[in-house]
């Protein structure tokens, strides 16, 4: 194969190409699958890439990861430096007491960082939603673990309405 | 209500053990293990020892109280994740490269201190990885960057 030309000012000994970016398992801190890389994202004017969009799967929403995220690129797999607000939910929430509060339904945040501003944690018997503030959340692992009862949480959500 | 005894809680202090039955037991990290299915007691002591969990439909683990965390009369919370539930989960390099899963987990004695991990990649033997070279353990057990993975072709003998 003929060596390529370069007609441009920088080096590309030692770049990658989108063909080795897309298609990619991305991996979180915790060695979760997030799925693959579906889309790179360049900004036009700087030419720079800014993030990717990882399709997470068959009928479920596809999830933008902004650059700063993106620890390193492997061979084999992207890896990210955080673990997604997002995979929250769906996780089972407890109290102190170790009582089953709900489960997350919306995880709501900081503007467009991957800071978790509240939880809507939707409870099994009777539907009840509450909204978890952040400081109301201790560990966040497998499941969310609250700093409060849900009596606290139940009283909260009372004053809110009010 | 009678109170006889000595220099144990009073009784507004404690709560009854049957309630522990059916309870949520929840691991260290979160994950949700199972409900207590039996509550074992030492005869000589009369303490409480471990628990029977059961996990999933037909598995049986069996917690001794040493890895207790908190008991709560809604759950047990664990201060350990059950190695034994690593069974199944990936196992990646450093790289991102999944070698196999795992098989089996070897154990100092019946303590939850892991030595080996057995690991079975897809139509190949499984290996052994000795603990020192697993840096995490999570949603999928990561390698050091200084393991390197053996790779064997399909066409070598002793495969």
């Amino acid at each position: 194969m003929s060596k390529k030309r370069n007609s441009g000012d920088q080096d590309f000994e030692g770049t990658i190409t989108s063909d080795d970016v897309l298609g990619k398992d991305v991996i979180d801190p915790d060695g979760a699958f997030l799925g693959i890389i579906e889309k790179l994202h360049i900004d036009p004017r700087t030419l720079e890439i800014v993030g990717i969009t990882i399709d997470k799967g068959f009928l479920k929403k596809g999830l933008f990861i902004g650059r700063g995220y993106i620890q390193k690129i492997t061979k084999f797999a992207v890896f990210l430096s955080i673990r997604p607000a997002y995979d929250v939910k769906g996780m089972a929430v407890f109290d102190t007491q170790g009582k089953k509060v709900g489960t997350v339904r919306e995880v709501i945040l900081v503007g467009q960082q991957n800071r978790i501003r509240s939880l809507i944690v939707q409870s099994r018997i009777l539907r009840k939603h509450f909204i978890v503030p952040r400081d109301f959340i201790d560990t966040i692992s497998r499941s969310v673990f609250l700093t409060c009862d849900k009596d606290v949480l139940e009283r909260m959500q009372l004053e809110l309405k009010a | 209500m009678d109170e006889i005894l000595t220099t144990t809680l009073p009784f507004g202090e404690t709560f009854n053990l049957k309630k522990l039955l059916g309870v949520r037991v929840i691991a260290s990290n979160g994950l949700i293990v199972g409900k207590v299915s039996q509550l074992r007691v030492d005869p000589k002591t009369a303490k409480l020892e471990g628990i029977m969990v059961r996990h999933g439909l037909f598995r049986r683990i069996y917690i001794d109280t040493t890895y207790f965390q908190k008991i709560n009369p809604a759950s047990i919370i664990l201060a350990i994740e059950p190695c034994v539930l690593l069974k199944g989960r990936k196992v990646i390099t450093a790289e991102g490269e999944v070698v196999g899963t795992v098989r089996a987990v070897e154990r100092k004695e019946l303590t939850n201190d892991i030595k080996e991990v057995v690991v079975k990649p897809f139509l190949k033997k499984s290996f052994v990885i000795p603990v020192a070279s697993i840096r995490s353990f999570g949603a999928s057990l990561i390698l050091r960057p200084s393991y390197h993975v053996e790779k064997k072709k399909l066409w070598r003998p002793g495969l």
